[in-house]
């Protein structure tokens, strides 16, 4: 009796035993997965930036509605860049580090992606860029959503000179951006015999544009290039209104004015003018108008969405493909997984090239409608291969003009000012 | 009955064969089951593995060499022969026409370089378009040659539409496959823009070889014998096969799956941007394992599919090794279990049905069991235990007979024995100054008690009881000695004493045995009713007075007879008077016992003989004698009992 009782009471230890590691076992293994957002909270950026996160978190949770990644949640961290590009590196450095993420979903300005492009390749972790950007730069630790300058400025350039005219005035915010994609529509402008009646630069968060209308008004261009960012919009579309400058005869190409920006300006004042990016709120497609839907349904329905927005949504996306089909979340293997990824985004299928890390993506131009949304008038109908480095310069070249401006700047990616 | 049920269904025979089965095939079952698991698993795992592999080698081959076209005519574009050739067919285009002698001259001067571009790299045909949109020069001079690609008829073929495409992007650009009207063939196009100084002076395209398209899609190497590779595209709501399938070689534009219809998710999910694999049903309605993924630069989707029956026949034929070698396993460990069990149930069963007979008493049988096991050890054993038995039998029969002769010689011995005392009552019916009754009942056929009673004249009865020591056939004889002796020594004027001491010697005279025999002997005066007696160690009778009061009889001190030589014995002399009683008994009386070892008892007899009152002498000693049996219970008997008791009436006259 005795012997058959201890005999009972070691099966059920083993047996309670035997449970509590399976448990722990198992709850080792649903651990969500840590994934970093990372933009501006504060400071001038976060306007825009906010946006972002609102992207990621949307496509977080739908996935994490939709059964998880390999069993388990996502869990998103979110830290502030608060439009401070060294707060952005150590910011990635924390969540690296100490939160233990494998990805980053962040950075809008390139100066901010340009610190925190060292830090991922450090230790090796994942940066998902959201942002057109300047191009001249490749990383093994970033994942480029965002266009790169043949799919954006040259088709844009291209497409003013076949449709508008043929004398250009540039302006842009001083930072490293404008610097190279003005460099860019340069190189291109030249090659089609236009013309350049002036390259200006205003320091980012400024409102000093007095100048560069005067200019503007003085050389009556066909039409304004403009990377201006932030705030310097609002005043730069005032001065020009108010100097009689209308877009029916001298329009702009805007290439950072979206319908987030649009919503914050006096868009009858600026209908009539032109922006280039891959997605438009108004993009007519079945899987537009759910992502639209959800969007504002979760967001609330004034709120606009933009071509970063896209990027950022369907990153994630992209994202959680190749942790799916590498079975895990290693840099490593979700790199090698990256490759090939295609995904039916908003704006049309989307595809990530091996070779470059950068994204296939459709090329539309659009004009401002008076409510703030965009007509599109041009669309390249199909993904576009991604390329850097403009074939204009060689890619040494393209190096050694960054390198320049950042020394120039004294080991910025923007324009300090005269400090 | 239960032995022929028994023979009907041998359970250990069933027993045997479920626990044969039991420890064969449930870890056998275990282990397969294991093994299969795991090898379906990596097979499944290799056979998805190489189909991946293979799909990723097509859609490789498919962006390599689109690339390399995209590549060649970037490079053919950056040539100044092409820039030169752009700007005279432009030039000779727009001054005259396609017809003058003007472009006939330029026509003649650069053609061979153009077409031998065009066919060393193999494209069906290379157009140059003037910045304009006009076709100013085509190799093959299809219906299109010299139409405007922005204004014309043809602005919205594919052709146009990469014209625009690569001038606005200012790169190399690429066309869907669709079909182009012009020639009614599918078409794919690559344009680059030509640039002079910068400047974009125009486009050269070149159409594909679609030979080159179908053989790097239609090449099944890696993908068995029903595998192919399907390359659609999105049209609308519906997919659109782009190349000929192997299973449907007409299926190039002319095959349309609907979308949402779930007819083939593989090609349904590849032609909207989503990669993956999987088992699928196909669009023959085949389940298939099927890799699918999209191609960018045609917007297409490849699906790269095997259809399942044959990718997993090894897991099919494995499964059937596995069923075949499970059966096999399973009809040998019946076998062998059978055979087993047989061996051991068979020589129980014949075991069961000897024993059986032999348990009816036939003692002729033989197990014959070669068996050299415990079966066979019982067998040798059971043959054994018959033959012993027999044996035994045997011995008894004689022992039994030999009993029988015994027996019934002492019947006759107790006859005898019983012959020589007097038994029938009245003894002498003319003399009634007494009366007297006596019995001896031995334990066993013969026994060693005695009594006797007769004249030694007219007035003198002579009356003894003795007890020799010993039961059976010694006793007996030594008894029968005895009552001669007495019977010889006792004569007129001897007194008891001297009978004693007489009877002593001569018993003691050869007495090898060493028996001996107490002894009381009395002679009653019938005239007087004196009574002189003399007592040899033997229990004092009792006088039982008329008023039923008992007395024994006063002690001579003499011991039993026998044992000693030249024992002289005392007599004493009582008078008894008329109607008063003397019993003489042995102790077979008092010492009758019961299974509780619980003796009769002098005061039993005591009280017994005082209750008796007037009955006869036989209803006294029949009274005594059933009492006694009543104690002793179902306890044999186990000494001689003798009772002799006589009544003097007085003196006749």
């Amino acid at each position: 009796m005795y012997k058959k009782t201890l005999i009972g009471i070691i099966l059920c230890l083993i047996f309670i035993g035997g449970w509590w590691f399976f448990k722990q076992y198992q709850q080792r293994d649903r651990e969500p997965i840590k994934v970093g957002i990372l933009h501006s909270l504060s400071g001038v950026m976060a306007i825009s930036e906010s946006q972002l996160i609102d992207a990621t978190l949307i496509a977080i949770d739908e996935i994490n509605l939709n059964g998880g990644l390999l069993g388990r949640t996502i869990k998103p961290v979110v830290a502030d860049g608060r439009s401070d590009w060294p707060t952005f590196a150590k910011e990635a450095e924390r969540l690296i580090a100490e939160e233990g993420v494998t990805v980053i979903f962040g950075c809008y300005t390139s100066a901010s992606r340009k610190n925190v492009k060292p830090v991922v390749e450090r230790y090796d972790s994942l940066l998902f860029y959201p942002v057109p950007y300047e191009g001249v730069e490749q990383s093994p630790n970033i994942v480029y959503n965002g266009a790169s300058p043949n799919q954006l400025y040259i088709p844009a350039v291209k497409w003013c000179f076949d449709h508008l005219g043929k004398r250009f005035f540039l302006v842009g915010s001083d930072y490293i951006w404008p610097r190279t994609v003005h460099t860019v529509m340069k190189d291109l402008i030249s090659a089609l015999r236009g013309e350049i009646l002036g390259d200006e630069y205003v320091l980012v968060g400024s409102d000093d544009v007095e100048k560069i209308v005067e200019k503007i008004v003085k050389t009556r261009p066909d039409i304004i290039l403009s990377t201006l960012v932030g705030t310097t919009n609002i005043a730069f579309y005032e001065k020009l209104h108010s100097a009689g400058i209308k877009p029916d005869k001298i329009p702009t190409m805007a290439f950072a004015i979206s319908e987030v920006e649009l919503a914050q300006m006096n868009a009858e004042e600026l209908a009539g003018n032109y922006s280039c990016w891959s997605y438009f709120q108004s993009v007519d497609s079945k899987t537009n108008r759910e992502f639209v839907r959800r969007f504002k349904t979760k967001y609330g329905q004034n709120r606009m969405i933009n071509d970063s927005i896209e990027a950022g949504y369907f990153g994630v996306y992209i994202w959680a493909q190749s942790v799916r089909d590498a079975g895990s979340t290693e840099v490593g293997a979700v790199r090698k997984a990256l490759a090939d990824q295609s995904f039916e985004a908003p704006e049309g299928i989307v595809y990530i090239d091996g070779d470059t890390q950068h994204t296939w993506k459709t090329v539309r131009i659009g004009k401002i409608r008076k409510d703030g949304q965009f007509d599109i008038v041009w669309s390249s109908k199909k993904p576009v291969r991604p390329v850097p480095y403009p074939i204009y310069r060689t890619k040494s070249e393209w190096e050694k003009l960054i390198l320049d401006l950042y020394i120039g700047w004294g080991e910025r990616w923007a324009n300090p000012g005269n400090k | 009955m239960l032995d022929m049920k028994f023979l009907r269904s041998p359970k250990i025979a069933s027993q045997l064969i479920i626990w044969f089965l039991t420890i064969a095939l449930v870890p056998l079952s275990f282990v397969s089951y294991v093994i299969y698991q795991k090898s379906e698993h990596s097979l499944f795992e290799g056979v998805t593995e190489d189909l991946l592999s293979v799909a990723q080698r097509q859609s490789k081959q498919i962006l390599t060499y689109i690339r390399e076209r995209e590549r060649n005519v970037t490079t053919l574009s950056r040539m100044p022969g092409i820039v030169i050739a752009m700007k005279e067919f432009d030039h000779a285009f727009k001054k005259k026409g396609i017809d003058s002698p003007e472009y006939g001259a330029v026509d003649r001067k650069l053609r061979p370089f153009l077409t031998y571009y065009q066919e060393s790299f193999r494209y069906d045909d290379l157009f140059l378009i003037s910045s304009e949109g006009n076709a100013v020069f085509s190799v093959k001079r299809g219906e299109d040659f010299g139409s405007n690609y922005i204004t014309g008829i043809y602005r919205t073929t594919e052709l146009a539409k990469t014209f625009a495409r690569a001038s606005t992007l200012l790169a190399t650009a690429v066309s869907d496959f669709e079909y182009y009207p012009p020639t009614n063939e599918p078409a794919a196009f690559i344009a680059s823009p030509i640039l002079d100084k910068g400047l974009i002076i125009g486009v050269v395209a070149l159409q594909m070889n679609n030979e080159e398209i179908y053989s790097i899609v239609n090449d099944y190497t890696g993908l068995g014998e029903t595998g192919e590779t399907i390359i659609a595209s999105k049209l609308e709501h519906r997919a659109i096969f782009k190349t000929p399938s192997r299973h449907d070689p007409y299926a190039a534009f002319r095959k349309k799956i609907p979308l949402g219809s779930g007819l083939d998710s593989g090609i349904e999910k590849s032609v909207q941007g989503r990669k993956g694999a999987g088992i699928i049903t196909d669009y023959r309605g085949e389940e298939t394992l099927a890799v699918w993924k999209y191609i960018p630069n045609m917007r297409w989707g490849m699906v790269s599919k095997i259809d399942t029956e044959e990718a997993f026949r090894p897991i099919a034929h494995l499964r059937k090794l596995y069923v075949t070698m499970g059966l096999i396993t399973l009809i040998l460990v019946v076998a062998s279990a059978i055979f087993v069990a047989r061996s051991i149930s068979d020589p129980i069963l014949k075991l069961t049905g000897i024993t059986k007979t032999v348990a009816e008493g036939d003692l002729e049988q033989k197990i014959e069991i070669a068996a050299k096991n415990e079966i066979g050890a019982l067998a040798a054993s059971f043959n054994e235990m018959i033959r012993k038995l027999k044996e035994s039998i045997e011995e008894l029969k004689i022992t039994t007979a030999a009993k029988e002769r015994i027996e019934s010689e002492l019947e006759i011995a107790h006859d005898i024995q019983m012959g020589i005392l007097p038994k029938v009552f009245p003894p002498f019916p003319d003399r009634h100054e007494f009366d007297i009754y006596a019995t001896l009942e031995p334990a066993k056929e013969v026994g060693g008690d005695l009594y006797d009673f007769f004249f030694l004249d007219d007035d003198h009865l002579c009356f003894a009881v003795g007890d020799v020591s010993g039961k059976g056939v010694p006793a007996a004889l030594f008894m029968a000695m005895t009552k001669i002796l007495i019977k010889t020594k006792a004569t007129r004027n001897l007194t008891p004493d001297i009978v004693l001491t007489r009877v002593n010697q001569d018993l003691t005279l050869d007495n090898p045995a060493l028996m001996f025999v107490t002894l009381f002997l009395g002679i009653l005066n019938l005239r007087t009713g004196e009574l002189e007696y003399s007592n040899g160690g033997h229990n004092p009778p009792y006088l039982i007075r008329r008023d039923g009061h008992l007395e024994p009889l006063a002690t001579t001190h003499g011991m039993a007879l026998g044992v000693m030589e030249d024992v002289s014995y005392q007599s004493k002399k009582i008078l008894v008077q008329k109607g008063e009683k003397v019993f003489l008994y042995t102790d077979g009386v008092t010492e009758a016992m019961n299974e509780r070892y619980e003796l009769f008892s002098g005061e039993r007899l005591e009280k017994e003989l005082s209750a008796m009152g007037e009955k006869s002498l036989e209803g006294i000693i029949n009274g005594l004698m059933s009492k006694i049996r009543i104690h002793a219970e179902s306890e044999p008997q186990s000494d001689d009992i003798t009772m002799l008791m006589l009544t003097y009436n007085g003196p006749q006259i």
